[in-house]
């Protein structure tokens, strides 16, 4: 089942699991709408007697949505168990090689570190945040 | 608000952090559940699973999905990703420790109502396979919250170690 992460116009990222892309496109619009309408986004909530003193807002608005890109699976499963040629880890130490042929080790160990992580940083706001390959959902906001 | 700290994480401190295992490690990603079960029937050596039953924890959309999913969480810090914050020091002797707040994440929008459907908790576990993984630590949620076409969820976790 593809995963879809939508991205906020907020700027917040959310991963979601539809069966397919129009399934996608009916749950977003009908969130969309509510942004567009000021209405809210929380689900029905029934008070719970064995909780008190929880902190922070229990209530918030729908956000519009700016982009959604779609993954075959899961972006946090990105080289899990995967191999990978053994050039490409050579090439990020060599990348931190000062003029002398010398890397920091422990620069060099959170490197080789950072090529299994699901993440890139993004340049823009409504940019994946994941490295994995993915498209994106045609989504104007209909 | 009841919160738990489950045995990996222990395990993380005692033969990751203290014997540098090769085997008990953390994952390369956290990823945060919802699950129908409440903090006080959890235990430290809960794990996930579809039968619901003593102090298992179940997970929502596990048989019907409706756009949930597992959410992430980068293990790192004040980058652009949704990872954790600066941490801070309460020096209290008894209440006190080292804590840091995730960035919020959000779940959905949700097509319609997952199956189970009912969020009491929400779990720190890696993975993405729902009702499986491992465990780490969880908190009740605000409310039993119950999900329709069109809803978000919002949770902002925080670890305080003391």
């Amino acid at each position: 089942m593809p995963i879809y992460e939508v991205v906020y116009e907020s700027g917040s990222h959310a991963l979601a699991s539809y069966a397919d892309d129009e399934e996608a496109r009916a749950a977003l619009t009908a969130h969309h709408e509510r942004a567009v309408s000021g209405v809210s986004a929380t689900p029905a909530s029934t008070e719970r007697n064995d909780v008190t003193g929880v902190p922070g807002p229990t209530s918030w608005p729908a956000e519009r949505i700016a982009k959604v890109y779609v993954f075959e699976t899961h972006p946090a499963n990105y080289r899990v168990g995967e191999q990978v040629p053994a050039d490409e880890i050579d090439v990020v130490i060599n990348s931190l090689k000062d003029s002398d042929g010398l890397v920091n080790a422990q620069e060099a160990a959170a490197a080789v570190r950072t090529t299994s992580s699901p993440f890139i940083t993004p340049e823009n706001p409504h940019d994946s945040m994941y490295a994995m390959d993915h498209t994106e959902l045609d989504w104007s906001g209909e | 608000m009841a919160v738990i700290a489950f045995q990996r994480l222990s395990q993380l401190v005692t033969d990751y952090v203290l014997g540098a295992s090769g085997t008990i490690t953390p994952p390369s990603a956290w990823t945060m559940g919802l699950s129908t079960t409440a903090v006080a029937t959890m235990a430290r050596a809960s794990i996930w699973s579809a039968t619901v039953t003593g102090t298992n924890i179940n997970e929502i959309g596990s048989t019907t999905a409706s756009g949930y999913a597992r959410q992430t969480i980068a293990k790192s810090i004040n980058t652009g990703s949704i990872d954790w914050g600066t941490s801070t020091f309460d020096s209290t002797l008894s209440t006190g420790g080292q804590s840091s707040t995730a960035d919020q994440v959000t779940f959905g929008a949700f097509s319609g109502a997952p199956s189970p459907n009912g969020a009491n908790s929400w779990v720190m576990t890696d993975g993405t396979t729902l009702n499986a993984g491992q465990v780490y630590f969880a908190g009740d949620t605000a409310a039993t919250r119950t999900f329709a076409n069109g809803d978000t969820e919002k949770v902002t976790a925080t670890l305080k170690a003391g």
